[in-house]
């Protein structure tokens, strides 16, 4: 008898097994085709509270929002929208009411950018907000619109067939193929300003469409890289510009291939190896020597130059890169490069707390910087040995 | 006698309950204590299980043949003494089995079910685990040798994956003033893996050991690696910092696992294997405190299959250990704070004094109370 009632009991259980959707446990369940996917996020700081804006994503920049437009055509539009709230989760809620269409999923989000007075009032509780909500990863880049706002971007960026996420994608692969600049993702900014109270953000801009596509709309933006914004105790304290940004990388040891403007040629560097030594002087540090090897490539050659006049300008170029970044560190007063973290792990016993206390150290010290940079080959042509008449 | 398990399966069955705790305490609880440093916690705490595996391997060493550590205990401590003990150890069980479901619950809802209910994640669970503790002891062992794999190869997968993520600065420098941190946050891995080996002890009643110390301590010198590298991933992906400040620092990291640019968001697929974890350790603690319970009241837990629903010999009191475990999970406070205080206070301390205060007593009063020579068996 137990047997039979325990077997209509299991029987009886299957129709809890039916699926999430339609009086489960679980009231909150969508199908996918009800799900518009949010892919860039703008965040923007207003008198009273915050300004969110989102972007759904085109067709072509990978997994995309549906919304309601032309879904039975396939063609999907892109859903642009901001809303204005106290707080962030009310703003969501709120973009949520005025949505045209379907449930806003934001499970998916790629970017995420913070307009100027966000970065300027204070970005911690924006991290925390990423943080602390499970529909957000961590690993996603953050960038920071420098001299304008994350609206601008996200409802700016592109026309009707791409938008900021289509922008922001292409800037992260250019980037990531150039070396001109590193993308920080909201966990590595994060942990960054846990350890010291200094981050560095990646800048872009936005700027008039016009300028590069002429076939561009009346208004439309595009973007473009624009180097680091300084965070310094969840505030915007600086800004590195695109030219100087490569001594970031750098100085990160994650250097890529990238080129550079010479006066009468252009060489591309393929290989930036740093080395940082602490200086001690009676177990104090006294200062920092840096030593950077570069090996680059003759990519255009346009005046008669002999290759050691380039290699001297290119080392020039590359230590007015490193200096400019030191000096910014000196100048604000803190260590977004994380060299005392570097810096304690090489010495840990005479140097330990380091990473958190070098933003402090640093205007006291000093630094030299040695560069030693070779030109070592020329795609498909030789070196010219005793320079080349244009 | 005939032995209805296994030494192997034994070990699957402690480490996949392991898993429970593993996932809610590494590396938040270490890294609130020792910072960056404290991925190494599971290294610190090796020779520090390998003295206690060895002190249990010693104590249980008396059993005779179809004795399990209640049957031990009881028979060196005798009625009063030996049965307080086995009280005591069963409403340790009993607590840590409601506090079991509540915890699983609560990682449903936030890492999957965001506003859900608690109480239907807590029926199931608690209903999953009243069925297995009161079907043949066996099943659960050997459930646990194919769940054990299944969840290795995910965490191993998933560690691979995030192991791109981890930056060194986050993870170094160690140095040596760190030590007594260090040493305080690897006595979070010596508490979970003791208390499992204790509960899983209660269960060697139907299964035959021979070199104890030597299998055991071959058994946890990968594990303790393996929760090494597990540590690792997620602190190096994240600073202490954040680490510590997550609800469950694994399947944060898992969220931001991709495979191969192609699979993302695979947590929930993740946190729903790590029901296997949480209802083999509900279903070992109801087992064990029932077993442990029917012991006290004089009962004689029997060996061979009996039907699900009888409630002869005294199995209602695993009814009862089932039922003040959902009492238990119906008491615990809901809110994160309350379950975080109970799992990196209340419980390790409960499991700490188990394993290095009342073992190490009763190992040697059995010692001095009895002739040399009564004890073992013909069992190890």
């Amino acid at each position: 008898m137990i047997k039979k009632i325990t077997a209509a009991v299991l029987a009886l259980s299957l129709i809890a097994l039916s699926g999430c959707s339609g009086g489960s446990i679980y009231s909150n369940y969508r199908e996918i085709e009800q799900l518009v996917v949010i892919q860039t996020m703008g965040i923007d700081k207003t008198d009273d509270g915050v300004c969110l804006s989102i972007s759904s994503g085109s067709i072509g920049g990978g997994s995309s929002g549906s919304g309601d437009g032309g879904a039975g055509d396939g063609v999907q539009s892109i859903l642009r929208m901001s809303a204005k709230a106290k707080s962030l989760t009310v703003a969501q809620e709120s973009i949520q009411d005025y949505s045209p269409g379907e449930q806003l999923f934001f499970g998916h989000v790629n970017y995420i950018a913070l307009g100027q007075s966000a970065l300027e009032s204070g970005v911690n509780d924006y991290f925390d907000y990423i943080k602390r909500d499970t529909s957000f990863r961590l690993n996603i880049p953050v960038f920071a619109v420098s001299g304008g706002s994350a609206a601008e971007l996200v409802l700016g960026t592109g026309s009707s067939d791409y938008d900021a996420t289509n922008a922001l994608r292409s800037i992260e692969r250019n980037l990531m193929l150039r070396g001109d600049s590193y993308l920080f993702t909201a966990a590595q900014i994060a942990a960054n300003m846990d350890a010291n109270g200094a981050a560095l953000i990646s800048a872009v801009r936005c700027v008039d469409a016009k300028e590069s596509d002429y076939e561009a709309e009346e208004g439309e933006l595009t973007t473009l890289p624009d180097g680091y914004i300084i965070i310094k105790d969840g505030k915007s304290a600086g800004h590195i510009p695109f030219e100087m940004a490569r001594g970031v990388n750098i100085l990160r040891s994650e250097a890529s291939p990238s080129s550079v403007e010479l006066d009468g040629a252009t060489v591309q560097l393929d290989k930036c190896k740093c080395e940082i030594k602490p200086v001690l002087v009676g177990g104090r540090l006294e200062g920092l020597d840096i030593s950077i090897d570069a090996d680059a490539a003759l990519a255009e050659l346009r005046q008669n130059r002999k290759p050691e006049e380039l290699s001297a300008e290119l080392e020039a170029e590359i230590k007015s890169w490193i200096v400019y970044v030191l000096d910014k560190s000196v100048e604000t007063g803190c260590d977004f490069l994380q060299l005392g973290s570097a810096l304690e792990m090489q010495e840990p016993h005479r140097l330990r707390g380091m990473t958190e206390g070098f933003g402090g150290v640093l205007p006291g010290i000093y630094y030299n910087v040695s560069v030693q940079a070779d030109i070592s080959r020329s795609f498909d042509l030789d070196i010219p040995e005793d320079g080349h008449e244009v | 006698m005939k032995y209805n398990y296994d030494e192997r399966q034994l070990r699957a069955l402690c480490f996949t309950a392991s898993l429970a705790p593993v996932s809610r305490l590494l590396p938040k609880a270490t890294a609130r204590i020792a910072g960056s440093g404290s991925w190494i916690a599971p290294l610190i705490a090796l020779p520090i299980l390998l003295i206690f595996i060895l002190l249990l391997s010693q104590f249980m060493k008396m059993r005779r043949d179809g004795e399990g550590l209640g049957e031990l205990v009881l028979r060196t401590g005798g009625s009063v003494f030996g049965g307080f003990t086995l009280v005591f150890l069963s409403a340790f069980m009993i607590f840590e089995g409601g506090f079991i479901l509540r915890s699983a619950a609560n990682r449903f809802i936030s890492t999957i079910y965001p506003a859900a209910e608690p109480w239907f994640f807590i029926a199931i669970m608690l209903i999953m685990g009243a069925v297995a503790s009161l079907g043949a002891v066996k099943a659960l062992p050997r459930a646990a040798r194919i769940f054990a794999p299944v969840l290795v190869a995910v965490l191993l997968l998933t560690l691979f994956f995030a192991f791109s993520q981890v930056e060194p600065s986050k993870l170094l420098p160690i140095s040596r003033s760190d030590t007594p941190d260090l040493f305080l946050s690897s006595l979070v891995v010596v508490e979970i893996y003791a208390g499992m080996l204790i509960f899983t002890a209660v269960l060697e009643d139907q299964c035959q050991r021979r070199d104890r110390f030597k299998s055991l301590a071959l058994w946890i010198v990968p594990i303790c690696l393996l929760l090494t590298a597990f540590c690792a991933a997620i602190i190096g992906s994240y600073g202490a910092d954040i680490a510590a400040g997550f609800s469950s620092p694994f399947f944060s990291m898992v969220r931001d696992v991709t495979l191969f640019r192609t699979v993302e968001r695979i947590e929930a697929l993740v946190a729903a294997l790590w029901v296997m974890s949480d209802f083999t350790l509900l279903a070992l603690l109801l087992i064990a405190s029932g077993h442990l319970l029917r012991l006290v009241f004089g009962f004689r837990p029997e060996k061979a299959d009996v039907p699900m629903f009888s409630m002869k010999n005294g199995r209602w009191l695993i009814v009862a250990c089932a039922a003040l475990s959902a009492v238990a999970a119906a008491l615990i406070p809901a809110d994160e704070t309350q379950l975080s205080f109970i799992s990196q206070y209340i419980i390790p301390s409960l499991s700490l004094i188990t394993a290095f205060v009342i073992l190490p007593v009763w190992f040697i009063l059995s010692r001095r109370s009895s002739p040399k020579g009564q004890f073992g068996g013909g069992c190890r």
